[in-house]
């Protein structure tokens, strides 16, 4: 299991666009995918649960990856929210 | 996908239409195998004034009270000239409105050059509205695809798949929950203008359209089954849905923001992609498609409006949005 946080670094935060990025990001991978935010703990797979945590831009997540492939999934996971900003502004 | 369209010959108009046009034929029936070759409608007034440019041979030639009189007011020799040169060209039929006198100069020539002449009571207005929508809608270009075309809610539902992974099943169970099939297997689609997409079954379409075929029953009539009801005759599409066996594709959507589409005969139609896996309710899910596509249509998108809603609430982090501590049921 590995966790790591992650800030929300583009403009608007993680809306539709960002969580379908992301659910489809963490699809890829075997792994169960976490992620944590103001006490709340959400499926890192389902696209509902990723928008309701309304992650505004400065806030963190926290991302739990957990399975055969949990080192390759948290890396793409924090870079898509950290490095790529979601490839928005 | 090969894209026809019919020939229409002035026999097939006569066929089809001779009573509702109230046509009556003057010169004869030779020549009614003449093929209108174009949804225009032509009134030669021009061309009987000796101005030959851009005249549409290829039209019906509809003569109203205005040609009509204009000839009455020519002496006999510019008459017969401009009656000459009408008829120097390939037309198909020439059809008089109103009731009007016809020289007889015209009708001789019409039997002589083997161009069919009809006479009808409507006035040129009307008569010139019916045509045109019939010939647009014989002419029509068409295609024909495997299908299933079902009525849902009043959304016409175009389901595509590959065979047998359970589109006319889809049909059953939406005609059992009171949806209405159009056509099963084979549709066939004809653009109508402007962008309209409209589809039935094939020909003779009342008797094919209600039949369907379950794996592992046979062919089944549904208007016996399900009554007047289940079934009609043609309807708009609107929405293509096409089944695909879970894990042929991984990219689904999921928001609904990215409005995929797909183009038949050259109009956009929305297209949805459903995973088939068992347990999943695709007659369920073919209800919200059309619902969806009518609240659209009521301006009501909703991922649209969610995301907007989302994004409202990140930006006033901490503002209270309920008084959920004050409910306590």
């Amino acid at each position: 299991m590995i966790t790591k946080v992650a800030k929300i670094e583009n403009k608007l935060g993680i809306h539709a666009r960002p969580a379908s990025l992301f659910v489809k990001t963490a699809g890829q991978f075997e792994s169960d995918i976490r992620i944590e935010k103001d006490g709340v703990e959400v499926n890192g797979k389902s696209i509902m649960s990723v928008m309701m945590l309304a992650a505004e831009k400065g806030s963190e997540i926290t991302i739990t990856a957990e399975g055969v492939d949990e080192k390759e999934a948290i890396d793409s996971l924090i870079k898509l929210v950290e490095e790529r900003k979601f490839d928005e502004e | 996908m090969k894209v026809r369209r019919d020939k229409l010959t002035v026999k097939r108009l006569l066929e089809e239409k001779r009573q509702e046009l109230k046509l009556q034929s003057i010169s004869g029936l030779e020549g009614v195998d003449n093929v209108i070759r174009t949804n225009y409608l032509s009134c030669p007034g021009l061309l009987l004034s000796g101005f030959k440019k851009h005249f549409n041979a290829n039209a019906i030639q509809i003569l109203g009270v205005q040609e009509v009189e204009f000839l009455y007011q020519m002496d006999e020799k510019r008459l017969k000239k401009a009656i000459k040169l009408l008829l120097s060209y390939k037309i198909p039929c020439i059809i008089v409105s109103g009731d009007l006198k016809i020289p007889d100069f015209m009708i001789q020539l019409c039997k002589e050059r083997k161009v069919p002449l009809f006479s009808s009571k409507i006035k040129r207005h009307d008569l010139v509205h019916q045509i045109l929508d019939y010939i647009e809608m014989k002419t029509a270009p068409y295609i024909y695809v495997h299908a299933t075309l079902v009525d849902v809610y009043g959304v016409g539902i175009l389901f595509t798949g590959k065979s047998g992974i359970g589109k006319s099943e889809t049909a059953l169970d939406l005609v059992a929950r009171g949806h209405r099939l159009v056509a099963d297997d084979l549709i066939k689609i004809t653009k109508r203008s402007p962008g309209i997409l409209m589809g039935h079954g094939k020909e003779p379409v009342d008797f094919f359209h209600s039949h369907l075929e379950i794996r592992g029953i046979g062919v089944v009539d549904l208007s016996r089954i399900f009554g007047v009801r289940a079934t009609r005759l043609h309807k708009r599409i609107e929405v293509e849905v096409n089944l695909i066996q879970w894990g042929e594709k991984t990219d689904y959507e999921r928001t609904g923001l990215e409005e995929k589409t797909k183009t038949i005969l050259g109009v956009k139609v929305p297209f949805k992609i459903i995973p088939l896996v068992p347990g999943k309710n695709i007659s369920v899910l073919s209800e919200i498609v059309a619902l969806e596509h009518l609240l659209k249509l009521y301006a009501y998108d909703t991922p649209r409006i969610f995301n907007t809603r989302l994004l409202e609430i990140m930006k006033r982090k901490g503002e209270k949005f309920a008084q959920l501590d004050r409910d306590t049921e």
